[in-house]
Order: structure tokens, then sequence, then C-alpha cells
């Protein structure tokens, strides 16, 4: 090593601070057969409401034809999404469809799903490959590069994580601060008109140490003018409940 | 927006029974979470998100920690550190503050001069390339060879002694810090 190389080697040695907390082996453990849990009761139901939205679509569509309606027009549905036993409840056209994603991570922000509708939607899965001397992995990709007219994608992640996010939270959403922004065009896909950023924040329950934050984090872009109105519309009427 | 890597699959039930009953996992974090959480605070540059960014690197190893030679699980847990921790770069969430100063403490000329070169330090390195932060971590801290920093980012030795080249030229440079490099010694 050279002296420049030992000098920031000891400059590291001496500034790096000792870490505040130890980590804790058993939370790693219960992540994981949390992880296993949510995947044993999750998937049996998301297949279940998958196999009923495409008989109810299909049913839809012998009895009325296609439709050019804009996502606005379409009535109301439901959608329940769970994390853990926090469950996010939004109301929103019924040509919106939510799908199951949960991406495998166990990071600190992950997917957990998307909403969609009118736009074909392309699921990359990180792929790494491995040589004697290496390891790459791919990254996902994008979901959707453009937004054919009238389509909306939104996806929704959750954080877990000891630090207050960068924005402040400036509205309440089901009784838990949240932050709600525009996306600008540079956070949408092509073809965008309009797009929504939210974040509902909420103590992790029983979170150690109690700084903890979990939020829900979701982006929603929409190429309809005028969609924007039912974003907020669903996220002003969304509900976040534990059961 | 997701970790990049997905290096661990489930394990069949019976690898699940092995790696819970003992496999020495328990005795590498509590040996290693130490310099692996200062690695992840250079890294990161907040305690909190190197808390987030360890668990989240011990918790994809471990579900494979019995396939792992023990010779090497050292090497293995760094690389799955540093890979995480440059994927996690692109999500949103990495904009993020800390939500508390840490402990408070009376002030010695010492300590404030330590936490004033870490403020240096932290803004030395925050417009470096992830792979070059990555890489003078890897190399001055957890004091990794060439090959083995080029195994664990993935790239030929040659890129390794690039991204060491400028990492160490921007330090240099660093304003409040280059004089500290010159000189040697920081306390």
């Amino acid at each position: 090593m050279s002296d420049l190389e030992v000098r920031v080697h000891d400059l590291f040695e001496d500034l790096v601070p000792d870490p505040p907390h130890p980590i804790d082996v058993t939370a790693i453990r219960g992540q994981f057969e949390a992880r296993h849990r949510r995947g044993r009761v999750l998937l049996p139901l998301v297949a279940v409401a998958l196999v009923l939205a495409v008989v109810v679509v299909n049913v839809r569509f012998v009895h009325k034809g296609r439709t050019s309606r804009p996502a606005t027009m379409t009535p109301p549905a439901t959608t329940s999404i769970d994390y853990g036993g926090l469950v996010l409840t939004l109301e929103h056209p019924s040509d919106w469809h939510y799908t199951h994603a949960f991406d495998g991570s166990l990071g600190p922000s992950f997917e957990i799903g998307y909403m969609s509708a009118h736009v074909e939607v392309h699921r990359f899965v990180p792929q790494c490959t491995t040589t004697a001397r290496t390891s790459k992995c791919t990254t996902g990709g994008p979901y959707v590069t453009s937004l054919p007219k009238g389509a909306v994608f939104i996806s929704f992640h959750i954080a877990n994580t000891l630090n207050r996010p960068t924005e402040r939270p400036d509205q309440i959403v089901s009784g838990y601060p949240a932050y709600i922004e525009k996306a600008t065009a540079g956070q949408c896909p092509r073809g965008s008109t309009s797009g929504l950023i939210v974040s509902i924040y909420a103590h992790a329950p029983g979170a150690i140490p109690p700084t903890r934050y979990l939020v829900f984090d979701f982006q929603a872009c929409a190429s309809t003018p005028g969609t924007v109105k039912a974003l907020y519309a669903m996220v002003q009427t969304a509900t976040l409940t534990t059961r | 927006m997701s970790f990049a890597i997905n290096v661990c699959e489930g394990l069949p039930t019976a690898d699940r029974g092995r790696v819970e009953s003992s496999d020495g996992f328990n005795e590498f974090v509590a040996e290693n979470s130490k310099r692996l959480l200062r690695a992840g605070w250079l890294l990161t540059g907040d305690a909190g998100l190197a808390e987030d960014l360890v668990q989240a690197t011990l918790s994809k190893c471990w579900r494979r920690w019995v396939k792992i030679s023990p010779h090497t699980r050292s090497a293995y847990v760094q690389r799955v550190l540093v890979t995480t921790w440059i994927a996690g770069r692109k999500r949103k969430w990495a904009g993020e503050i800390p939500s508390e100063i840490g402990d408070a403490q009376s002030p010695t000329s010492d300590a404030l001069r330590a936490a004033e070169l870490r403020i240096v330090l932290l803004a030395a390195m925050e417009p470096l390339a992830p792979r070059q932060r990555a890489t003078l971590v890897l190399r001055y801290f957890l004091d990794l060879s060439e090959a083995d920093t080029a195994s664990a980012l993935g790239c030929s030795i040659g890129s390794v002694k690039t991204h060491a080249a400028r990492g160490l030229a921007a330090l240099r440079s660093a304003p409040g810090l280059g004089l500290e490099l010159l000189e040697g010694g920081t306390r």
C-alpha cells in the first residue's frame, strides 16, 4: 500500500463510529419466517382473486363488448393490500386491477404489488450469474416503458426503516400522516399526463426500537387528463387498518 | 425499485432446520456485525441506514448459510453488503434524512474534531460513484485485496485500481480532508 492508502485506512479506522445497536439475529430469522408466512397465506388468496378477476372481466366482455371509456368513468371497486397485518384498502375504478408482486427482497424498502389498467406490464425478475470469480445480477428494470392513452399504472412499496423520510407529511390519510405530491414527467413512464406520489407513514407495530417507520409508499401515473382526480379520490378515501 | 440481487431462494425444510439449529450464523453475526455496521456507515453515511443495510444483507445470507463454505462466508457477506447497497441506491427511498441525532455526549475537543472530520469525510465520499465508494470501503476499511475487491464488485482488477485511484484522488482533494491525509493522523 502507498502512504496515502495507509493514511486513508487509518482515517477510516479512526473516524468510523461504533454502531449504536448490535444486530439482532432473532429479528433476521423473524423476517424470514414472516415472509414465508405471508407467502403461504397471500399467494393462494391472490391466485383466487386473479381467477375471479379474469372470470369477471371475461363475463363483462362477453355481455357488453369492449369499452373505450376512460378509466375514471368505470364504477368503483375495492382492493385491500395486506402487509404483515397492516391493511391498506383502496377504492378505485373497477378496471384498475391489483397484482401482488412481492419481489422477495428483504431490504428496508421493497415492492409489494402494482395496480394497472389498459397497459401491458412486463415483469422482470432479477437474474444473477456467478462464475468462479464474479457474480453479476441484473436489476428488475421498468415494468412499463410507456403508457397508451387511458392507461394507469401504480406501483406500491413498503419501507421499513429507522429513518424519518425526507418529505414532511402535510396531509392525513385514514388518521396517519401522509405526504402527497404530483409526480414529475421524469418519474412516470413516457406518455403519462399526470401522476401522484403518496407516502403514508405508520409506526411499525411492536417494532424495536420504537422509532422505526413503516411506510406505504406508492407512485401512480396515468395518461388521461383528469385521471389524477380519481387518484386523489382514491388516496383520500384510503383506509389503513390492522387485522 | 428493489434490491437487485436475489441470491437466496427458499431453502428446503431440512436445510432450514439445519440453519435454525446450529450453523455458526449467530457466532458470525456476533463476531462481524460491528465491522459490517461500520462498513455500512461508510457506505450509507448514516447509522440507521447502515443497520438496515446490514440487516438486509444478513437476512439474504442466512437463507443460504449452510450452502456457503465457512472459509468464504466473510467474503460472501461483504459482497452481498456492497451489491445490496449499490442496488438500494436506485430506490426513491435512498433520499432520507436521519430522524435523530445520536446519543448526546459531553463534547471534548477530540470528540468535536472527530465529529467535524466525519462530516468532512462523508461530504468527500458522497459525490463518489457507488463503485468508487464501495472500492474504498472494501480495500481500505475491510482490507480486501484487489482481487477480492474485484470479485466482490464483479469487475476486473484493473477496474478496481481505477476506482481506487479516483476515489483516493477525490479524498485527497476534498476541502478539509486533503490536509489531514497529507499530514497523517486524525486525533
